[in-house]
């Protein structure tokens, strides 16, 4: 048990994270952490010796993350996300801060909105640091459906952001 | 490559994912093509957007000492009311071969045998004496051995081992003794070749 907490303490900060980033919803992405753990205690019997075990948890975590987003369905865009867009902030630093962080939701938002398989090839091959190979050996896919899958993840993430940064009528980008 | 867009081509070049030969071809086809310029600076945009989301999410995670602690408390309570996992003994595809072999070999064996007792003694010297203590009536249908049959070895079906893939299903290997009524039967399941690369097992 206290080897079990140690693993927690030394991992629970990255799967957090990872759900967080595949789910978009911070709520969510708490209960995926929960149940990872206890998706890991209960399977520890099937890990084996020599693979990696990083590789192993972001596996069942991916995993936990899609049975999830599978029940709550599509996440819609919060009407928070675009709220600032036609505001004229009183300052410089606020009108800079004020875009940074709508661009931070965009982002995370646009991400949410990807097929679950290029939101995964995407989160793993550009944010987690995985190669295109670990990445396939993760999601049990070839290389070569993981660069299709992240490219057409990039492209749509281009499209996403470009479409919620056009500026409104009277407003700004 | 010059004279055509690269468009579907980018969104691997922005991340390195094109072997370096194309990756050059498209750099060159780049310098000359501002359309194409212009999409790969987009994705670079929307890439350096991502990564910076990622960063300022690292530097300030979402989630406080509050939330990981509720995190560990939740889970380490319903992992003690679990029994702990508890490593399965299971077998080795070598020694589930075997045991199968010596199950099939045994039934095969002692199922003739059973039935043969109490008309001549067995011929397989490795026969249970227990089972000559209390013999069975033959069938009346089975004829009984010819001894002027000489005796026949094993007749053997050969595994095929130039095969690279194990056939489907289990291979039956026939041993005919000497006695037409014995015939011994083997039942092995062939392991496959190990794969050099094997794939991440199912995660649950």
């Amino acid at each position: 048990m206290e080897a079990f907490e140690s693993l927690m303490l030394r991992t629970e900060s990255r799967i957090l994270t990872l759900a967080w980033r595949i789910l978009g919803d911070r709520e969510l992405a708490k209960d995926a952490a929960q149940e990872t753990y206890l998706r890991i205690f209960r399977s520890l019997e099937a890990y084996r010796l020599g693979e990696r075990f990083e590789a192993w948890m972001v596996r069942i975590t991916v995993n936990v993350c899609y049975d999830l987003a599978r029940k709550r369905g599509p996440l819609p865009l919060p009407p928070e996300v675009l709220e600032g867009f036609g505001t004229d902030p009183s300052s410089h630093e606020a009108e800079e801060a004020l875009l940074l962080r709508q661009r931070r939701d965009l982002v995370r938002r646009a991400l949410a909105g990807l097929p679950e398989a290029e939101r995964a090839a995407l989160v793993l091959r550009d944010l987690e640091g995985f190669s295109t190979e670990e990445t396939a050996r993760i999601l049990g896919v070839r290389p070569v459906t993981i660069r299709s899958q992240a490219a057409s993840g990039r492209i749509k993430l281009q499209a996403a952001c470009a479409r919620l940064m056009t500026p409104k009528k009277g407003g700004r980008p | 490559m010059s004279t055509r867009h690269v468009l579907d081509r980018l969104p691997l070049w922005v991340e390195g994912d094109l072997p370096e030969r194309e990756a050059e071809a498209i750099q060159n086809h780049l310098d000359h093509c501002p359309d194409c310029q212009a999409a790969a600076k987009r994705l670079r945009t929307s890439q350096a957007w991502l990564r910076k989301a990622w960063l300022r999410e690292a530097l300030a995670p979402p989630f406080d000492v509050a939330d990981h602690a509720a995190l560990r408390e939740a889970v380490m309570a319903q992992v003690r009311s679990e029994p702990s996992p508890r490593r399965i003994s299971r077998l080795t595809p070598r020694t589930a071969l075997f045991a199968t072999g010596a199950a099939a070999l045994l039934i095969a064996v002692l199922v003739p045998l059973r039935h043969r007792l109490p008309a001549s003694p067995p011929q397989v010297a490795s026969a249970p004496n227990a089972l000559s203590a209390h013999p069975l009536p033959p069938p009346p249908s089975r004829p009984a051995p010819n001894p002027s049959i000489p005796p026949r070895l094993a007749r053997v079906r050969p595994l095929r081992l130039a095969r690279a893939e194990p056939p489907p299903g289990p291979t039956r290997i026939e041993f005919q003794t000497s006695d037409p009524s014995i015939r011994i039967i083997w039942l092995a399941q062939a392991t496959p070749s190990p794969d050099p690369n094997p794939p991440l097992p199912e995660a649950p």
